[in-house]
C-alpha cells in the first residue's frame, strides 16, 4: 500500500507545450511581417473646392478662421472682411507660442462650436514642421479636453476635436 | 542470470528519453512576442522611406491608409509609390515630371476600378487621396508646389504623413 502511493507521487505531470509553440511560431511569423518599425500616422487636408450651399441665410455671421503664418508670428484672423483678431508672436526659445494659440483657439471653438474648418496661409519659407505643429494645435484641444459650447440652435455640443478640416488657401 | 543482467541493461537504455530544456527558448519567443505586439500597426499603408527622410512629430494618431505615396528628401528628389521620378529645379507651382506621372498612376487605377463593376465609384472616391511624405526641414514652397501639382492632376485630398513620437 505505502509503495502504490510513493509511485503516485513520483508521476510528474507534465503539459505538452507543443501545439502551443506551435501557435506563437505562426503568430511571431504574422506580427514579423506585418510590424512596422516607425510609427506613422496622417493628417487629413483637402484642396479648397467651391461647393453649392443652400440659399438659407443664417444670422450669425460666418467665422472663416484664417491663420497667416508668417516667419516671425502667426495672425488670427477672423470673418468675412478677415480682420486681425490676435497676433501670436514666438516665445524665448524661438519658436512660435503655441500654448497661448491653443488657448486663443480653444477660446473661439467654445464661442464657435460648430465651425470645423480653419485655413492656413503660410509663407513659402516657413519649415514644414512648423507647419504641422500648428495643425496640431488647431485640430484638438490640448490633452484632449472636452470643449462645450451652444450651438447655433441653442443645443448643448461637447467635442474635443476643434478645427480639424484644415485648407490650405493658396493651393489651386 | 547473465541474460537477465542484459536485459535490465537494455532496457534502463531504452528508458532514458532525451529531455530538451525549451524554458529559455520560450523566454525569448515571450519577448519577441510581446516586442511585435507593441509595434504592430492595423495600417494598410505600407510606407518604405526612400533616402533619409525625417518626418516631423506629430501627436494625431489617425492610422494612414494605402493611397499614392509622394516622398520628397531634403534635396528636393521625389519618389511616386517608391520609384524616383526626378529632382524639383524650378519654383514653378506646377512640377510637370510629378504631374504627368500622378495622370499615368491615375489612368491605371480608374482603368482597374472600371473592371470591378460594383466597387468602381468607391475605387474613384480612394483615388482622390495622395499621401505626403516629406522631409520636416523643407519650406512650405515645396509643399506647396507638390500639393498645387497633385490637385491639378486629380488627387485634391492631401494626407500628411507624420511620425507619432510624443
Amino acid at each position: 500500500m505505502r509503495s502504490f502511493n510513493k509511485k503516485k507521487k513520483d508521476k510528474k505531470v507534465k503539459p505538452n507545450l507543443i501545439p502551443i509553440l506551435d501557435a506563437v511560431f505562426i503568430f511571431i511569423f504574422f506580427l514579423l511581417i506585418s510590424a512596422q518599425f516607425i510609427d506613422v500616422y496622417e493628417i487629413n487636408s483637402d484642396a479648397p473646392a467651391v461647393v453649392t450651399i443652400d440659399r438659407k441665410i443664417d444670422k450669425k455671421k460666418p467665422l472663416n478662421l484664417v491663420l497667416e503664418i508668417r516667419t516671425s508670428r502667426i495672425v488670427i484672423k477672423t470673418g468675412l472682411s478677415e480682420d486681425t483678431f490676435k497676433t501670436i508672436g514666438k516665445n524665448n526659445s524661438g519658436k512660435y507660442d503655441l500654448v497661448k494659440l491653443g488657448e486663443v483657439l480653444m477660446n473661439l471653438k467654445v464661442k464657435n462650436i460648430d465651425e470645423k474648418s480653419v485655413i492656413l496661409r503660410p509663407v513659402s519659407i516657413v519649415p514644414y514642421s512648423d507647419i504641422v505643429r500648428i495643425m496640431d494645435v488647431a485640430r484638438a484641444a490640448k490633452g484632449n479636453k472636452i470643449i462645450q459650447g451652444k450651438n447655433k440652435k441653442g443645443e448643448l455640443v461637447k467635442t474635443v476635436n476643434m478645427f480639424d478640416q484644415i485648407i490650405f488657401e493658396t493651393i489651386i | 542470470m547473465r541474460s537477465r543482467r542484459f536485459k535490465k541493461i537494455f532496457s534502463s537504455k531504452k528508458d532514458k528519453t532525451l529531455e530538451l530544456d525549451i524554458t529559455s527558448l520560450l523566454d525569448i519567443l515571450v519577448i519577441l512576442l510581446v516586442f511585435l505586439l507593441k509595434s504592430y500597426n492595423a495600417s494598410d499603408l505600407k510606407l518604405e522611406l526612400m533616402s533619409k527622410i525625417f518626418l516631423p512629430d506629430s501627436v494625431s494618431r489617425t492610422l494612414g491608409n494605402d493611397a499614392v505615396i509622394i516622398q520628397v528628401d531634403k534635396n528636393k528628389k521625389i519618389w511616386v509609390d517608391h520609384k524616383p521620378i526626378g529632382q524639383i529645379q524650378t519654383g514653378n507651382e506646377k512640377i510637370d515630371f510629378l504631374h504627368e506621372r500622378l495622370i499615368e498612376i491615375k489612368n491605371e487605377k480608374n482603368k482597374k476600378a472600371s473592371k470591378m463593376r460594383v466597387l468602381a465609384s468607391e475605387m474613384k472616391n480612394v483615388n482622390k487621396n495622395v499621401n505626403i511624405v516629406m522631409d520636416k526641414t523643407l519650406p512650405y514652397k515645396t509643399l506647396r508646389q507638390i500639393m498645387h501639382t497633385s490637385a491639378l492632376a486629380g488627387y485634391p485630398h492631401f494626407k500628411f504623413i507624420v511620425q507619432g513620437n510624443y
